[in-house]
């Protein structure tokens, strides 16, 4: 088997068979290159080291041209940089590997949720085929359909026939099982489903967003623990879960981004007017942690497997909104502690006047 | 660098009152002070489904801890004016109290004598029956101290958040092993039960094992802590805490609540056994530079130090040698070392312009592991 360097090492290989480059384009998710794993190490390690040496680099030597013991504590920090490059390479490799394929995986198999779909990667072909095997049946309103029955371990299952998947040359029939809709013929229960599983999907990968959590720890820090970082984290997660559901519906009913998008961010910026400074600047920085290694893969491959099985011309716009609705949760719970903190207070100056009552 | 007797003011009110604070200190004649951020957590009843379910939980306010330094002359002024302007006499609102300490470079810090003269001259309406006690202990360990004392009824415990030093730092690179954030818990309880309150945090934390932290008791001058504990429905006439107060009035003294009976003492002698003679060192610098203090105390035979993040606030904007970024520093070392610890740190170069200046305080009763295996 032929191995490759990466997805462009193919490319370049393929334009040498110009039918396999035709059907290459026609459809790339079919293709699953064959990548030489054992360069993925030097690679990402590569990129890890680009990513953080410059960086810690530069600020060493702003470091050394400011007065004082500058830097401190150089072991500790030499340390936190290898295993920063290291951490930063093994995540890179879970990722691709990892959550990457799998977000590929559930982008191509999620619209069987309102729509039959061909699952492409269990394509079997049927060699020998005899067409004295089509029955033909009808339909009450007269449409024909052609089907023949194929014989597997569980026992006989029908399967559609199309003149196109049969190969006479060579007698092979291209079969490609189909799967859902999972709300049966009802489509609005099957993007109800959609929209709900968006909705938990952007909820568990914001949970394990590691710049959110760096963001609550150092919340936590500063609030000294009144402000923790798990209610942050829920805050976020439930504003992304919510601008994901919405963007799963975007795609779906083809509506325009600025329909969903606008009013949103005109209802924060009326409440960032009448909230406090605290809450304001946690809730517009907890927009911009979202969406990070771990949501990015998962929601575009979501967001294409959706918009190409919807006929609609591209799956974006899910990030837009997955950035917006944190804000606007982040801001609610800021006004509502706010409106708490202000109950106490009243309640300490209706009892002050109790007091000076009762001691009079 | 000269020192002085002073008397420190101590006063922590929650977040929603700071503000009003801040102005009753500008007219207090307090020009310059430091802030610490904190939380304070009280028991709270929580009413689920329309009062069908009733929940006890334990929930977090965020409070603000101002010191100051005051001539010893003009306590009573001072003290009385803030507590009737802000009225931390009456419950749900902070504590107060005072500490005699010496400072060295107290030149640092101004008073507006003309604004203090102008002040009431009243007796004073706090009570000298308190005394406190500080537990250091590791991130995340201190909502069993916290919710205990809660269940307790001893105080509110006050929480903040620092770095531990010392030990740690005396390992090399697996320092990075150990975590270095500590939670401080600082509690405001009966003088009379003071000792009892100390044996029983350390047996609840297990604070005479090795590692698990660092308790000790400071005296208090005179005091007035927040008593609402409880922050739920009323279904008397009158709270708890209006009767407390009520009876505090009567009796004029605050002895009659002591959890623990005095002939407990001589039935039970001490459980523990604890470090005395001890005082407490902190220091407090410009941020950056507590580093190069904590080391010097350390060389000159310190055990351990723990820091903490400040705000530096002057009303009259003179931020000199002080400047808003600031540290502190607490060090509990036995009292034959100060002399050996302060002439350390200030041969520091050019001490005095990162704004550094020493608070010695005494520690009556300290816990830890050593104590208890030092017999």
């Amino acid at each position: 088997m032929k191995y490759f360097k990466d997805v462009k090492d193919f490319e370049n290989w393929v334009r040498k068979y110009p039918d396999l480059l035709e059907k290459y384009n026609e459809n790339k998710s079919l293709f699953s290159v064959p990548v030489n794993k054992s360069r993925i190490f030097p690679k990402k390690f590569l990129q890890a080291v680009r990513a953080i040496l410059p960086l810690s680099l530069f600020l060493i030597i702003i470091l050394l041209f400011l007065p004082g013991d500058n830097p401190p504590r150089r072991d500790e920090i030499s340390l936190g940089i290898i295993i920063s490059i290291i951490g930063m390479t093994l995540f890179n490799i879970g990722i691709e590997n990892g959550l990457s394929n799998l977000g590929n995986q559930v982008g191509i198999t999620l619209p069987a949720t309102f729509e039959t779909i061909e699952i492409h990667g269990e394509t079997k072909i049927i060699k020998d085929f005899d067409e004295n095997l089509i029955i033909r049946s009808t339909t009450s309103d007269g449409k024909k359909n052609d089907f023949f029955y194929l014989e597997e371990k569980n026992g006989f299952r029908q399967i559609p026939y199309k003149s196109d998947a049969f190969n006479p040359v060579t007698k092979e029939f291209t079969y490609t099982p189909q799967a859902g809709p999972l709300g049966g013929q009802n489509k609005n229960f099957g993007f109800l489903l959609l929209i709900i599983f968006a909705f938990f999907m952007g909820y568990s990968v914001t949970l394990a967003e590691p710049a959110l959590n760096a963001l609550g720890i150092t919340l936590e820090e500063i609030t000294v623990g009144t402000f923790t970082r798990r209610l942050l984290i829920q805050a976020v997660a439930i504003g992304v879960g919510i601008g994901m559901a919405f963007g799963v519906l975007r795609i779906i009913f083809d509506i325009d981004l600025i329909i969903l998008l606008a009013p949103p961010y005109l209802l924060l910026l009326i409440l960032t007017f009448f909230s406090e400074e605290t809450f304001v600047n946690i809730a517009w920085d907890s927009g911009g942690v979202t969406t990070g290694p771990v949501t990015v893969p998962l929601v575009i491959a979501m967001g294409l497997g959706v918009g190409q099985q919807t006929g609609v011309s591209d799956g974006f716009g899910i990030l837009a909104l997955s950035s917006c609705y944190p804000i606007l949760t982040v801001t609610v719970l800021g006004l509502f502690i706010q409106h708490r903190q202000k109950t106490l207070l009243t309640e300490s100056i209706i009892e002050e006047e109790e007091i000076i009552g009762a001691i009079e | 660098m000269n020192s002085k007797k002073l008397t420190k003011v101590t006063c922590q009110v929650y977040k929603w009152i700071s503000k009003s604070f801040e102005k009753s200190l500008n007219e207090a004649g307090i020009i310059n002070y430091h802030v610490q951020s904190s939380r304070n957590v009280v028991v709270r009843e929580k009413n689920i489904f329309y009062g069908l379910f009733n929940k006890i939980d334990y929930e977090n306010d965020p409070s603000e801890i101002y010191r100051f330094y005051i001539p010893m002359e003009y306590e009573d002024n001072i003290v009385n004016y803030l507590v009737e302007k802000c009225e931390l006499n009456h419950p749900g609102r902070g504590s107060i109290y005072t500490e005699d300490v010496i400072l060295y470079n107290s030149d640092m810090l101004n008073v507006d004598y003309e604004k203090i003269s102008k002040l009431p001259k009243n007796s004073c309406c706090l009570k000298p029956e308190f005394a406190g006690i500080t537990c250091i202990i590791q991130r995340g360990l201190g909502e069993l101290i916290t919710n205990s004392v809660l269940d307790m009824g001893f105080c509110i415990p006050s929480v903040t958040y620092g770095l531990g030093g010392g030990f740690r730092d005396k390992l090399g690179i697996i320092r990075v092993a150990i975590p270095a954030e500590k939670e401080i818990i600082t509690l405001t309880v009966s003088k009379h039960d003071a000792v009892n309150v100390l044996d029983t945090l350390v047996n609840l934390a297990r604070l005479d094992k090795p590692g698990k932290g660092f308790i000790y008791m400071f005296p208090i001058k005179q005091g007035l802590i927040n008593t609402r504990l409880f922050r739920g429905s009323f279904k008397q006439l009158a709270s708890v805490e209006q009767i407390i107060q009520a009876i505090d009035e009567l009796k004029q003294t605050n002895n009659w609540r002591r959890k623990f009976s005095d002939t407990e003492k001589n039935v039970k002698p001490e459980k523990q056994k604890y470090l005395k003679e001890m005082l407490n060192i902190t220091f407090f610098s410009n941020e950056g530079y507590m580093n190069k203090i904590i080391n010097k105390a350390m060389n000159a035979g310190a055990g351990g130090a723990t820091v903490y993040k400040l705000d530096y606030y002057s009303y009259d904007n003179t931020y000199d040698k002080l400047l808003p970024a600031r540290e502190m520093s607490d060090l509990v070392v036995n009292e034959s070392l100060k002399e050996k610890i302060i002439s350390s740190v200030l041969s520091i170069d050019k001490i005095d312009d990162s704004g550094t200046m020493i608070e010695i305080s005494p520690v009556p009763l300290a816990g830890t592991y050593n104590a208890n295996n030092k017999r």
